[in-house]
């Protein structure tokens, strides 16, 4: 349904920034955890997940870096910069306000 | 384990908006998600080759992934849509310049670097181009100036200038010659103008009634001097140069008419001349009718200007051939004077700034190797895009575009670039050129003039378009070998587009080693000119002027009382050692040469010789430390009605008495006044020679005579040198006070440390020195940014066989050298080929040269040496990223 992509298109990078904003993870760890932590609801498509860390990365809101372990394949971790921070913060409460403006008109309550 | 990397690429589509490093990135990270998800599928259970479809199954639309991760990696914004096909070609030029500035946009790196490489060529270009045109180029303010010509005498072995004409010859042209409609003389004079709040000397010249009418320019205000207020008797007029008519009468308009005090006489102002008139240099500041001021000057009295002006129809040489026939009937006339002596007739305009010409060919010479070495690392900039932009220009031939477009396309990019530079280059010449009308040398005719204006702009224009096009050859003739849709994006040959590279390095090193030699050079002439000692001491000296006008020094014993008293007042100074006067300063003024003959031996007619004649106090060898070689200087008993005197120089003895003590020996003067050529004066003394005329002049035979005998009236001018305690400066004000309490009206000028007028003696070698090791610097600043560009591509291309030489056991300090060495042979090649060049070009430093050979070889050693350390510091960074590479990862991109 449309709407239901324009709200994971809105929230891509806010899932994606408060799970850097715990620690440095790459891609895969990322997607698994969304789709974890969501029991399943919501999956982001290779496709849309990596074009949005460019994007990120782009904005200066995360960096990428490549690490190398031996024996292992190399692998790209991103992490929170400052100004990402602030747009987390910026976020959560964009979305907190949404919430609660939604409870007030149709009673919706966020989990 | 499957391959990931080659899977992915099969299922992504190209990815043709980015560079290959950026790609190969993109593609490593999906390789490393699906290889995760595979491994996570495996450890679950799956059969691999399931496990290998369901970890690919997100990839199954190409086109969709390249599309988004394209779009998530350009900058905001949308991307330039290439200009299409079809139109007038003015719609084109537009269409491409608005590409091309796009374009511009998204690579602010790329554009920055060209945009100041270019400014920095073209703006050296263009300050040097409006120096050249406001010394040389612009035609002088005479009406029709191709027909107003200058009189150069000289003797066998002499330099012709244009003082170099007598009062008497110059009457016998005017009489005789028919190739000139009128023909006029000036001569220098110092005025000072009395009638002001305070005295003034001011620097001007007496002219002929005929000088006016023979340049023709029209005066600002009233009328130039004309043949009749040149007559005796009548009133004394004077014309007034623009830049005295603002600073002594504020401009007033109403001066024409109104008569000022100079000479104790007045002198009716008639005229006001336009700002840009000079006549003949930037000195001279106002005009006065000769009348009967130099009555009786003598044929051989040579240091006057004398200019002409041709008849319709006569040209140069015939007038020439005319010239050559009286000089020889004058010669015949009046042997004494005129024997062996040739007049040349030069444009008037050539004959005042010839002399400038080698240096300032010199300076445009340095700034086209600069504007060169700047377009070659512009191309270099635009090759290595033009790589990456590969894919564009294949797909443009595909939907249609004509070679011919691309190629446009490639000029157009590179005249945008161009015209940025070079407009920012015409801030920095500005810039540029307010420092050199400040600073500059006085020396230097017309510098005062430099600006850009119209015909500046005009080149500049020239220039940018010029340097816009040429960066753009190569990689246009790379679009005109693009290839076809149906070969596939293929890369363009890597080694061609080295290959161009490293021809461009080598020449910019060729351009930079040629520079490097030249400033090596005229440095090195430079310090050499400067080492050499002048004879005298300068330090704590302060020198100054006076020249002492009528009404109250028209005697000679009113101008020796004046002395006299100057020279024990400031001598009586706390804080002056001692103080001196002499009739020309070393090294700042123009030397007077006077014939004399020696008693005892016969010179034929017109070989008699010819001496500086310098008048001086007896304290004056001793305040500037000039050593007494033999016999004694002067004493205060060398008195007017004592027996007369003088002292030689060594350069006199060595040439009239190379074996003989002249210590004795007689001279009479022979300058054809009776009055000053009976007297007999003897010689009593030999000082050590002083460079009097210039640092890389010899010294002439001078003979020094106490003014206290002061031979000749004309000489009122006089100069006077303070040795002080402590800084010179520190007494000027009140040396100033002590000389006003002898004569309020005499005003004292060019009052300056004598060290300073040393240092100006060469300010004007000082100035294209500078500039010229300025350009040099420059130049190899840009080479090394061009090695260090070019060395850095050859690295980045390099990498997948550098890391599999490290795998193979190379060392780091083996991959530098390897680095360094291909920046070295490029250079050396360079340093070759520039060693030629300089051959070449350093024969036409020759001029600008002192004691240095063109062919040097300490210079081009050490010229070779800089170059080379220039090109290995700039192949450092290069070498030092390709020694960091990491093998594993650069094997693995395999």
């Amino acid at each position: 349904m449309s709407h239901d992509r324009e709200l994971r298109k809105g929230s891509a990078e806010v899932l994606i920034l408060s799970l850097l904003d715990e620690r440095d993870r790459h891609g895969y760890e990322l997607a698994k955890l969304i789709e974890q932590r969501s029991d399943g609801a919501l999956k982001f498509h290779v496709a849309s997940l990596y074009p949005t860390l460019y994007r990120l990365e782009r904005r200066g809101l995360i960096q990428g870096r490549w690490v190398e372990k031996s024996g292992q394949r190399r692998k790209r971790f991103y992490r929170l910069t400052a100004g990402g921070q602030k747009m987390l913060a910026s976020q959560r409460r964009s979305w907190s306000a949404f919430f609660s403006a939604l409870n007030r008109v149709a009673r919706i309550r966020p989990a | 384990m499957p391959d990931w990397k080659s899977l992915i690429r099969a299922r992504v589509a190209p990815l043709s908006e980015l560079d290959a490093a950026r790609e190969a990135d993109i593609v490593d990270e999906l390789a490393q998600h699906v290889a995760e998800h595979y491994a996570e599928l495996v450890a679950a259970g799956i059969a691999e080759s399931d496990a290998v479809n369901r970890a690919l199954a997100p990839l199954q639309d190409p086109a969709r992934i390249a599309r988004e991760i394209a779009r998530a990696d350009r900058p905001r914004g949308a991307a330039p849509v290439p200009p299409p096909q079809g139109g007038s070609w003015i719609g084109h030029v537009g269409r491409d310049v608005r590409y091309a500035l796009r374009l511009l946009r998204r690579a602010p790196g790329f554009a920055a670097a060209a945009v100041v490489t270019l400014a920095l060529g073209i703006g050296a270009n263009v300050a040097i181009f409006s120096v050249v045109r406001a010394v040389v180029l612009k035609p002088p303010p005479y009406r029709d100036p191709s027909r107003v010509v200058a009189f150069l005498n000289s003797r066998a072995g002499g330099t012709p200038t244009i003082y170099s004409s007598s009062l008497p010859d110059y009457e016998d042209w005017k009489r005789q010659l028919v190739s000139f409609e009128s023909i006029g003389l000036m001569s220098g004079w110092t005025f000072n103008i009395t009638s002001l709040e305070l005295p003034e000397r001011v620097f001007g010249a007496r002219v002929t009634g005929s000088l006016f009418p023979t340049l023709g320019t029209p005066p600002l205000l009233g009328r130039g001097i004309e043949p009749a207020d040149d007559q005796p008797g009548g009133d004394e007029v004077v014309v007034l140069g623009y830049a005295v008519w603002q600073r002594l009468f504020a401009g007033d308009r109403g001066i024409v008419g109104r008569p000022v005090m100079m000479e104790g006489r007045p002198h009716i102002v008639i005229g006001v001349m336009p700002p840009r008139f000079r006549f003949p240099m930037d000195d001279v500041e106002l005009w006065a009718a000769i009348k009967d001021n130099m009555t009786g000057m003598p044929r051989n009295g040579r240091f006057m200007n004398v200019v002409g002006r041709l008849k319709a129809g006569a040209t140069l040489a015939s007038a020439q051939a005319e010239l050559d026939a009286t000089t020889a009937q004058l010669e015949a006339a009046y042997p004494e004077t005129n024997k062996g002596w040739r007049v040349r007739l030069a444009g008037a305009h050539e004959a005042v700034v010839g002399s400038t010409k080698p240096a300032l060919i010199a300076l445009a010479g340095a700034v086209g190797f600069v504007l060169l070495i700047a377009c070659a690392n512009v191309s270099n900039l635009l090759l290595a895009r033009a790589s990456s932009r590969r894919r564009e220009s294949t797909i443009r031939l595909a939907v249609g575009a004509s070679r011919g477009r691309l190629v446009a396309q490639c000029l157009t990019e590179g005249i945008v670039l161009s015209t940025i530079g070079g407009a920012c280059g015409i801030a920095a010449a500005y810039g540029a050129i307010q420092a050199v009308v400040a600073f500059g040398p006085a020396d230097i005719p017309r510098l005062g003039e430099t600006a850009v204006d119209v015909p500046v702009l005009g080149f500049a224009l020239f220039v940018a378009v010029l340097a816009g096009a040429l960066p753009s050859l190569a990689p246009a003739m790379r679009a005109l070998r693009a290839s076809s849709l149906k070969d596939g994006f293929g890369d363009y040959s890597t080694t061609g587009r080295s290959r161009v590279g490293a021809i461009l390095i080598v020449c910019e090193v060729a351009l930079a080693m040629t520079l490097a030699v030249a400033g090596a050079l005229v440095l090195k002439s430079f310090a050499r000119l400067t080492a050499v000692p002048p004879g005298f001491n300068s330090e704590r000296i302060l020198s100054l002027k006076v020249f002492l006008t009528p009404p109250g020094y028209r005697s000679v014993a009113s101008a020796k009382q004046y002395i006299g008293s100057a020279i024990a007042r400031m001598a009586s100074l706390p804080g002056v050692e001692a103080a001196a006067a002499i009739s020309q300063l070393p090294l700042g003024d123009p030397s007077s040469g006077q014939p004399f003959t020696i008693e005892g031996r016969t010179f034929a007619p017109g070989e008699r010789p010819n001496a500086d004649y310098r008048a001086i106090s007896a304290s004056y060898f001793e305040t500037l430390r000039i050593p007494v070689r033999r016999g004694r200087g002067f004493s205060e008993d060398d008195r007017e009605n004592g027996a007369m005197v003088v002292v030689v120089n060594e350069a006199m003895a060595r040439r009239f008495w190379p074996n003989e003590d002249p210590i004795g020996r007689r001279i009479h003067w022979a300058t054809g006044y009776p009055q000053f050529d009976t007297a007999p004066h003897t010689i009593v003394g030999v000082v050590a020679d002083i460079k009097s005329a210039g640092l890389d002049k010899p010294e002439r035979p001078a003979v020094y005579a106490p003014y206290t005998q002061r031979a000749f009236p004309w000489l009122r001018w006089s100069s006077f040198v303070v040795r002080t305690h402590g800084e010179p400066e520190s007494m000027a004000r009140l040396i100033r006070q002590e000389l006003t309490k002898i004569d309020p009206l005499q005003p004292i000028y060019q009052m300056a440390p004598l060290d300073d007028v040393l240092a100006q003696s060469v300010a004007a070698r000082r100035f294209h020195t500078g500039l010229i090791d300025l350009f040099a610097l420059l130049a190899l600043a840009l080479c090394a940014v061009g090695v260090y560009g070019t060395i850095g591509y050859w690295v980045a291309e390099r990498s997948r066989e550098i890391g599999v030489r490290m795998a193979l056991g190379a060392t780091a300090r083996g991959i530098r050298t390897m680095v360094v060495a291909r920046a070295g042979a490029l250079t050396t090649v360079g340093v070759a080929v520039g060693i030629g060049l300089s051959l070449v070009t350093s024969r036409l430093l020759s001029s600008l040269l002192f004691e240095v050979q063109p062919f040097d070889a300490s210079t081009l050693a050490t010229a070779s040496a800089v170059v080379f350390a220039a090109g290995a510091a700039a192949a450092y960074v290069p070498a030092r990223r390709a020694s960091s590479v990491d093998p594993l990862t650069v094997i693995r991109g395999e």
